[in-house]
């Protein structure tokens, strides 16, 4: 077997035993990573089942590039029904507990039941182990890692892992890989913790097997190179998200900042960052150790404080203090909480109160006042603890509010996007549209909302971006017209291609198209998998794979009850504009609606109820699910077919890349 | 003029690029078990060191070789190993101060930097040139110029205000 190690991992916690499936019973369809996993979700996890119940699924995924010589091919994901939007979910995380489980011999680990007490997984090559966690249970991640590396008697030893918050099943709980590459969203952690799963310890002596060396070796220096020659590597592998993030964004805003807000810019950060730092064979290393040495926090070291951080513990809660950031994303990594889900839900709450609807006496007397460190990090130990109103915070924005009641829901409408936090999205109708059809609720991972209208005008002559426009697009003002939703439904299609091939084949989307225009496209990523598996894959192949397994993960949220109109962005998206690149963008409902259509034609999916069409689902070789969407009476027989002859949108309008 | 492969601990950021690069070279697949360099690690201080022979110039393990497997190559200055040669008595192992010396935990054999034959694999893919391959008389120049710029940077000492 090249490429893949051709083994998928079964865990049934209930009986605490332990099988072997092939992987190849899905490769040739979904390849690996999400993909496969999608695919085992829709086949074992039906309505019936919640995220809670024991049989749900939780999966863990790595790729046939996973673990090689590719570059920036470390990453990891979980994949499982999420207790936060109650429909499918994914996160990924990067580091080196991937290619670990590569070269023990799995792609997957399928996790599935409840154990009794609480227990940890131990794999080492031919040994699986499920071992006795009560003495890790309510320890932080990082003091979790240290004793199971003692106890296994290697500090080479792997882990992914939760911490208080996964334990409590607080719905903003995540898995963390090594001491902070964390699977963020979803709550993975949560329902690890709901089935009494600590961590899933690795060690792997086999590595990964070749067809082709010699053309393999060739192809991934070819990688390493082009990454390395991006024009913004410099920069990007210097400064990591937070200099991406925040350079790409201030120069699409065009806005002066305030005095706070220079306070906490990337320059702020720099001399706190002591080194820059590397997942797996990544050329880029764009993360960080970071130490502070003076002050109230001094004395915490750690890594990986990322861009999201920067904005969830600054802007988002009203402080403008470097060191208090880097506080909390060292207390969230230990935690095993997500940065997003604890400063927004702070947010959210100092919005309630402000707003009357709930007092210090819902509240256990914290006033939840913007600014207030203390405060803040007093809530983000409730929270995880579940403890008091903690656990109301616990639930997160949608489930939250709902208890709060007394009007919190519609507080919460704006912050929410089927079910996952999220804000208005007004800077593009890309933006709008990508976020508001990503299948794990709202995100930017799913597309590429920012690679062609932000960050091509941010980083490039504009002769070039003109050249991108219509090469890929047919129109040179493609990438600078954020506020025209014409060609925007292709621009987020093609921007989904290169998402789900990213996170089927498992790369890094920070070297890939994703990110940056000129780094790694999908071409180049099939013209690795080819001497690397010996099957021959083109561009056009993987852009199939990517349909069908967005197909299938559409399909999986319409049985939960998913319709068109949770395809659509926060209501307030539609209420005020936003300046992009000096153009005022105003997004339109009626013209969303169009473009939703265009995007569902593309997408062959039926205009009125968003559900996937039979015709579509067969072309993509998914006869299986489009019976099981019929049986289930969600798909109907008569539902409009395309007329004979009628094709939908070609594959791709590009050739190569 | 013989080159060393020196490196510099500050740059390395643990990718491990190296490690994967030297198995993927010397064996016939990606496997950094079998690599003969490895990044030793300390989180969360965020401390990366590769460490691999150093081809030294008074070699242990060759000295205490029964069958004297281990010799200089004349043009590399590298210390090869001999498998043909090899009884896989391990002593080189345990006498190397450094861990410069390991087994191939797949087929048993004593595994060790062999620089490539000139042409180092971990040299040539290090994004950050925390290895490189250089002339003996720049390594030390190298150094110097760091500390010097340490000194520079300090303008009181320099101009006096």
């Amino acid at each position: 077997m090249y490429g893949w190690t051709g083994k998928i991992l079964r865990v049934d916690l209930t009986k605490g035993k332990t099988y072997k499936e092939s992987t190849m019973n899905y490769a040739s369809k979904f390849i690996g990573g999400t993909g496969i996993a999608s695919a085992i979700l829709y086949n074992e996890v039906p309505p019936e089942v919640r995220p809670f119940d024991p049989e749900n699924r939780i999966i863990f995924n790595t790729g046939p590039l996973t673990g090689t010589m590719a570059p920036s091919c470390g990453r990891w994901s979980v994949t499982m029904k999420s207790p936060v939007t109650e429909a499918y979910s994914d996160s990924n995380g990067g580091g080196f507990w991937a290619p670990e489980l590569k070269w023990a011999g799995y792609d997957h680990i399928v996790v599935h039941g409840r154990a009794e007490k609480p227990v940890y997984l131990w794999i080492n090559d031919d040994v699986v182990e499920i071992r006795g966690a009560s003495h890790l249970w309510g320890r932080d991640t990082w003091k979790t890692q240290e004793m199971i590396r003692e106890e296994l008697g290697d500090p080479e030893v792997k882990t992914v892992k939760i911490g208080p918050a996964g334990e409590n099943m607080c719905l903003g709980g995540c898995t963390i890989g090594d001491i902070s590459n964390a699977a963020g969203r979803g709550g993975s952690g949560a329902v690890m913790g709901s089935k009494n799963l600590k961590a899933i310890a690795v060690r792997g002596t086999g590595g990964v097997k070749i067809a082709d060396l010699d053309k393999f070796e060739e192809v991934c220096e070819e990688m390493h190179e082009k990454i390395k020659s991006v024009s913004i590597y410099d920069k990007f592998s210097k400064g990591g998200t937070p200099w991406l993030v925040h350079d790409g964004m201030i120069k699409a805003s065009g806005r002066e900042h305030t005095e706070e807000a220079k306070k906490v810019m990337i320059d702020k950060f720099m001399p706190y960052f002591v080194k820059s730092k590397g997942c797996y064979n990544c050329p880029m290393h764009c993360g960080h150790v970071y130490r502070v040495q003076e002050g109230p926090y001094a004395g915490i070291e750690g890594e990986g404080c990322e861009a999201n951080a920067i904005n969830d513990f600054t802007s988002t809660v009203g402080c403008y203090d470097v060191p208090f950031v880097l506080k909390c994303n060292e207390v969230c990594d230990r935690l095993g909480m997500g940065v997003d889900e604890a400063g927004h839900m702070y947010a959210f709450a100092a919005e309630l109160y402000k707003k009357g609807i709930i007092t210090s006496k819902d509240t256990d007397g914290m006033e939840f006042r913007l600014g207030d460190q203390e405060a803040i990090l007093e809530h983000i130990r409730k929270m995880a603890y579940r403890e008091g109103f903690g656990d109301v915070m616990a639930d997160l924005v949608v489930k939250g509010g709902k208890r709060i009641g007394k009007g919190a829901e519609e507080v919460a409408l704006n912050r929410n996007l089927k079910k996952q936090l999220s804000y208005p999205l007004r800077s593009s109708y890309t933006q709008a549209l990508s976020y508001s059809t990503s299948t794990r609720g709202s995100c930017h991972l799913k597309s590429t909302p920012f690679v062609y209208e932000m960050w091509l005008p941010a980083w490039y002559p504009m002769e070039y971006v003109r050249e991108v426009g219509q090469e890929k697009f047919g129109d040179p003002e493609a990438c600078i017209t954020p506020g025209n939703p014409d060609g925007k439904a292709l621009m987020t299609t093609e921007g989904e291609y290169m998402c789900y091939v990213c996170d089927f084949t498992i790369i890094c989307k920070f070297v890939t198209q994703k990110t940056i225009y000129d780094a790694l496209n999908i071409a180049d990523i099939a013209r690795m998998l080819t001497p690397l598996t010996g099957i021959e894959y083109k561009r056009e192949d993987l852009v199939k794979t990517a349909q069908r397994i967005n197909a299938v993960q559409r399909a999986f949220n319409c049985r939960e009850g998913y319709r068109r109109e949770d395809d659509y962005p926060p209501p307030a998206t539609f209420k005020e504009y936003k300046m992009t690149f000096g153009k005022k963008v105003v997004i339109e409902q009626n013209k969303y609606d169009k473009l939703l259509d265009e995007y569902y034609t593309m997408h062959g999916v039926d205009l009125k109820t968003g559900i996937p069409t039979r015709q579509r689902l067969e072309e993509l070789d998914l006869k299986d699910v489009a019976d099981d969407l019929t049986k289930r009476g969600i798909l109907k027989e008569f539902e409009k077919k395309a007329k004979s002859g009628e094709k939908l949108v070609p594959v791709s309008s590009t050739a190569e890349g | 003029m013989q080159k060393v492969l020196i490196v510099d601990p500050e740059k390395c950021t643990g990718c491990g690029i190296c490690e994967s690069a030297c198995a993927f070279s010397h064996t016939t697949s990606c496997n950094p078990v079998r690599a003969r360099i490895k990044v030793v690690k300390w989180e969360p201080e965020g401390v990366d060191i590769p460490i691999f022979c150093q081809q030294c110039e008074k070699p242990v393990c060759a000295d205490v070789c029964p069958v004297s497997a281990i010799r200089r190559d004349e043009k590399t200055g590298a210390l090869l190993h001999n498998y043909d040669i090899c009884i896989g008595c391990k002593m080189c192992m345990i006498a190397c101060p450094i861990g410069g010396i390991s087994i191939d935990s797949i087929d048993g054999r004593i595994i060790k930097c062999d620089l490539c034959d000139g042409d180092p694999r971990c040299a040539k893919l290090c994004p950050t040139k925390a290895i490189e391959y250089m002339r003996a008389d720049s390594v030390g120049m190298v150094k110097k110029r760091k500390g010097a710029e340490m000194l520079r940077n300090v303008k009181t000492l320099l101009t006096g205000n």
